[in-house]
């Protein structure tokens, strides 16, 4: 057994892109592409994985482009150049990590042994039309291993931010009493905020974008908060259901800034800010579960057993009665 | 079971000569208790009282309440306690009485037995009590058969089922529902309902006289301040006193064998022969054992009787204060511990015969058994054998109520007494 | 010295008990308010699924780390396996069985139960002695159980198909303990039946009637759940290397019976074995009722690596019994 497990992420990164055309947006995913599916597992904190040798786990997170989680394209091809990426560890400190190339796109690896949630961002740069378009792709990717214990939850639970090299950032505020184990579900009620520069942006629009597409927009109060409710948009046959399939949830930040400048020696005019955070639910356990049924049983039962006992102990108070004989020879 | 017989002249003549020689018993037996020995405790003389007007009718020493009669030492007296009633036990020890015996029974016949028989069919009681029924718990083979002869008494006898083994969990809840049955009988006869609280305070009456008891044979186990003859009467008076002025008195006799002990009082001298008696139970007036052995300079420091050792000595644990656990607490405190012989297997009278000896650093062991007794007379050779074991002498003796073989018996026991002098020495 | 040993072996240490137990409740069940954890091993029913719980009962993580491969059984999983049993070896050894009789927050919903049942002087049961051989042997079974299905859910034995994940873990989904312990901090969400699968399905249905029957068990008959329950095997197993001793002088005993009569859960061999000097057996609780019931001197002794904590005492016997049954202070009032 190794001191140190040595935990790595893979982010494949696949990346369309033709000469001149723009990205609209960029997101980390953990659904995988055909190719590669049979070898992904799915944890007990819902991270996809490789099984990897040694007894070495790496986790995967692929990068996608669109607005709509299911519909959204994997890029082929060969990248154009090497994005620039942040890994913030939960100690609040940046590491450093490795970005390889292989089939079918970029990954990345680096070395995190500490429980909590480590921040992944990628930062894509490019100007079109005389707008600057900073597109942030962020994902929390959570280190937990029961046998290191559940004190401090508070603690290791807290969402960070990146302000030193972050300027737009989307950060998920935490349920109340949620722990490692916790899992979004359908019907919940979640809290985005919005960061500018480190300080929380109102008026920004922000859209909120389920599974198979449904989604919502609204612009963030003066807090730079907004609260979306999880549509429930899973309703399979009922042979089919999985109770704990995960499903991905997408959301996106805007912000304009008019100002001008020069990148890579393009003039532009605006900076358009676009930040993606993306998430997992699962199906809400009243689609499978029922209480009152449950609650139902429990009273049932009790009334069952005290009426049975009731009337054993009337009936032991009578006499004798008969006789009986055992027939076998 | 009533028992119609005709109260002729015939009868009457018996009982008076009957009673007037259970008198002049008593006295002569008392008489040998008190005189022959110095220095007896003051504490005494209440108990000594107590046996000399034992046939007087004193009133109001059970304030007017039920007396029911009982048998042998596996009745819960608690229960009695709680319908309102007075336990007696008529257990007799008067050699007067077994001549009215003889005539229903046979002569070779256990003497307790005839005595009893000639106390229930002369209808001669302690305090003249006229008890409303007799409970009588099938022990030992005579015990079961008395309620059924013809001519034994007018008192309605109520025959309580003991098991024949106290081990297994069936004889257990038998006597567990026998106990039950007898509760309910108490009831009918005596018209009072049983009630929890009623039966919480009989219980803790009990108890406050078992504690005395336990108090009394401590004493005893670590300073002869006491001989044998007194402690055995103290037992015996329990039979018919009401039970919270003995336990007083008894608090007090206590007291002041305590104090005797604290200032080196001793009745007898440290050398003296440590006796421990079992067997058949001395009853008075039958006391010529313990008087002789006393006489003879020993000391009988415990003894395994039913009439004395054995009478308080089990404790009854309640669980849960309602009656459907303190009445199952006294019937298991009335099985489980008991060492009557008549139960088999009965390892647990060998294993306390054996503690008692060792507590009380006695230095033999005197056995007696009454002619006609079968149970003790079978479960002597045991116990001689244990004994051996631990190089405990034993000295045993067949013994009946009438006073003619003092000789001998003296000669034996003279015998016994000096074996233990020169082993102690 | 004496005095304080005097003191308490005349003490009512039902009493004692109760407040312990109270006490105790409130550790481990709203422990999590205070941010309280004593363990994650421990040896009670200390249930996770208590949001504020302080602390989480060994079976849980048992079944959590026997949810591995064969393989990682001989690395990584076997090393967990093993540190996670010393740990709770560790806390069992303390206190023993006393877990159970004095912590353990089922043990006092039930004991909480039977007050109730004595209120309301409604009759306790019995077990035939039969019926009770047989029983006893649901706990054994019931731990077997609890190793092998976590194992079975991961790998195949040979040859039949893996066990469906809705199974595990196995015993947190019918202990009583799952759904009982959160409704104390008002967390009905225990109370449930899960529809999406047959197993799924078949589960959480077993727990709701395991509670049910809890609930009634522990009215009729006293700490019913005791007998079937898994972590009193593996606490008797440590029982007899552990600090805290419930043990027996044979001589002195005399087979009176009154220390199996007030015994919750039965154990006819206190009262019958006189050889045996530790008599701790796998249902014993440690309550110590039987050393509180016994009226013979420095016959059952509790102690404490060597240490006598609490004897039987005559004295202490009949101090405690005027004091349950209320007799008058002064007997010798009359005549």
């Amino acid at each position: 057994m190794r001191s140190k497990a040595v935990f790595s992420i893979i982010i494949f990164f696949i990346f369309f892109l033709p000469e001149g055309s723009a990205l609209e947006n960029i997101w980390f995913s953990a659904t995988p592409p055909d190719k590669i599916s049979k070898k992904i597992h799915y944890g007990m904190h819902g991270q996809a994985y490789v099984k990897g040798e040694d007894g070495i786990g790496k986790k995967i997170l692929w990068i996608r482009s669109g607005h709509f989680p299911v519909e959204s394209p994997y890029a082929d091809g060969a990248s154009k150049k090497k994005p620039a990426f942040f890994i913030l560890s939960p100690d609040k400190k940046i590491i450093k990590g490795e970005l390889s190339h292989g089939l079918p796109g970029y990954y990345l690896t680096f070395e995190g042994n500490l429980e909590g949630f480590y921040n992944l961002y990628l930062i894509e740069k490019f100007v079109k039309k005389e707008i600057l378009n900073i597109i942030t792709a962020k994902t929390e990717v959570i280190s937990h291993k029961c046998s290191r214990g559940h004190g401090g939850m508070k603690k290791k639970m807290a969402p960070k931010i990146l302000k030193q090299a972050i300027c737009f950032e989307i950060l998920r505020k935490r349920i109340p009493g949620e722990d490692f184990h916790t899992f979004l579900s359908s019907g919940d009620k979640v809290t985005f905020k919005v960061f500018f520069n480190g300080t929380p942006l109102k008026d920004s629009k922000i859209t909120f974008k389920t599974q198979k597409g449904w989604g919502k927009s609204l612009k963030t109060n003066i807090n730079g908060e907004a609260v979306f409710q999880i549509i429930g948009d899973y309703y399979p046959d009922w042979k089919k259901l999985n109770q704990k399939k995960i499903h991905t949830f997408l959301i996106t930040a805007e912000h304009t800034v008019k100002k001008t400048g020069t990148y890579k020696g393009i003039i532009y005019k605006q900076i358009h800010y676009t930040g993606t955070l993306k998430g997992c639910y699962i199906p809400s356990k009243a689609l499978y579960s029922s209480s009152l049924h449950g609650f139902f049983l429990l009273i049932f039962i009790i009334i069952t057993t005290g009426v049975f006992i009731y009337f054993h102990r009337t009936r032991r108070r009578k006499p004798f009665k008969e006789y009986t004989f055992n027939e076998k020879d | 079971m009533k028992n119609n017989f005709p109260v002729n002249n015939r009868f009457k003549n018996i009982r008076e000569s009957a009673k007037s020689s259970l008198l002049l018993e008593i006295e002569k037996s008392l008489k040998e208790i008190k005189e022959t020995f110095p220095d007896n405790p003051e504490g005494m003389g209440y108990f000594y009282k107590k046996f000399s007007t034992v046939l007087e009718k004193t009133s109001g020493i059970y304030n007017g309440k039920d007396v029911i009669g009982i048998m042998c030492i596996q009745v819960p007296e608690e229960l009695i306690y709680a319908v309102g009633a007075t336990p007696v036990r008529i257990c007799s020890g008067a050699y007067s009485m077994e001549q009215a015996g003889t005539e229903l029974l046979s002569p070779k016949a256990c003497p307790l037995i005839k005595s009893t028989m000639g106390s229930l069919h002369l209808n001669i009681f302690a305090n003249g009590i006229e008890p409303l029924m007799i409970i009588n718990p099938t022990t030992c083979d005579q015990k079961k058969k008395i309620g059924e002869i013809e001519g034994t008494s007018r008192i309605p006898f109520y025959t309580l089922e003991l098991p024949p083994s106290k081990e297994t969990e069936e004889a257990r809840f038998y006597w567990q529902s026998v106990v039950k049955k007898l509760a309910k009988k108490l009831e009918n006869v005596t018209g009072q309902k049983l009630t929890r609280k009623r039966l919480k305070k009989a219980i803790s009456i009990v108890s406050l006289a078992q504690a005395q008891f336990r108090r009394f044979y401590n004493i005893r186990k670590k300073w002869p301040v006491i001989l044998g003859k007194d402690a055995i009467l103290v037992s015996n008076a329990y039979f018919f006193d009401d039970i919270i002025s003995w336990t007083y008195r008894l608090s007090l006799l206590n007291d002041e064998l305590d104090d005797r002990a604290m200032k080196k009082q001793y009745i007898v001298s440290k050398k003296a022969p440590r006796i421990f008696l079992t067997g058949s139970p001395s009853i008075f007036p039958n006391m010529k054992i313990p008087v002789l052995i006393e006489q003879l300079g020993g000391i009988i420091v415990a003894e395994e009787f039913c009439s004395s050792g054995r009478l308080l000595y089990d404790t009854v644990a309640v669980d849960e204060w309602s009656l459907y656990d303190m009445i199952p607490a006294l019937a298991d405190r009335y099985l489980k511990p008991c060492t009557c012989p008549s139960f088999t297997p009965n390892i647990d009278r060998e294993r306390k015969i054996l503690t008692m000896v060792k507590d009380f650093f006695a230095d033999g062991v005197i056995y007696q058994s009454f002619t006609g007794c079968q149970l003790y007379h079978m479960e002597a050779k045991r116990v001689e054998k244990i004994l051996e074991k631990y190089e405990i002498p034993m000295l045993y003796i067949e013994t009946d109520y009438a006073a003619d073989n003092t000789g001998q018996l003296t000669t034996r026991v003279e015998a016994f007494m000096e074996l233990l002098q020169n082993k102690i020495t | 010295m004496k005095k304080i040993r005097t003191f308490i072996n005349n003490s009512n240490l039902a009493r004692f008990r109760f407040y312990f137990q109270i006490v105790a409740f409130i550790l481990f069940v709203y422990g999590g308010y205070l941010s309280i954890t004593i363990s994650e091993r421990l040896p009670v029913f200390a249930c996770p699924f208590n949001k504020v719980s302080g602390g989480t009962c060994y079976l849980m993580p048992l079944q959590h780390q026997l949810h591995i491969t064969l393989n990682r059984f001989a690395s990584s999983g076997g090393l967990h396996l093993l540190k996670g049993f010393l740990i709770f070896a560790g806390l069992s050894l303390i206190f023993s069985k006393g877990w159970c009789g004095y912590i353990c927050p089922l043990g006092t919903i039930q004991d909480w139960i039977t007050k109730a049942r004595k209120y309301l002087h409604i009759s306790f049961a019995t077990y035939d002695k039969t019926i009770f051989d047989h029983l006893k042997k649901i706990k054994y079974i019931l731990l077997f159980l609890i190793i092998l299905i976590p194992i079975g859910v991961k790998n195949s034995f040979v040859g039949l198909p893996v066990l469906p994940h809705d199974i595990f873990p196995p015993f947190c989904k019918i202990c009583p303990g799952r759904i009982l312990l959160p409704l104390f901090s008002g967390n009905t969400s225990q109370i449930y039946i899960d529809f999406s699968t047959k197993t799924a399905m078949f589960m959480t249905a077993s727990g709701i009637i395991v509670a049910g029957i809890f609930i009634t068990g522990a009215f009729v008959k006293k700490r019913f759940f005791c007998l079937f329950c898994p972590m009193a095997v593996l606490l008797f197993i440590l029982s007899k290397v552990a600090f805290l001793r419930l043990n027996k002088d044979g001589a002195k005993c005399t087979r009176c019976g009154n220390c199996y009569r007030v015994c919750d859960v039965g154990i006819r061999e206190i009262a019958d074995d006189i050889t045996n000097k530790n008599i701790v057996k796998d249902d014993c609780i440690m309550c110590f009722k039987c050393v509180e019931a016994c009226p013979e001197n420095k016959c059952l002794t509790v102690s404490f690596l060597r240490i006598p904590l609490f004897t039987s005492t005559e004295t202490g016997f009949f101090k405690r019994y005027t004091r349950k049954s209320h007799t008058p202070p002064d007997s010798r009032s009359v005549k």
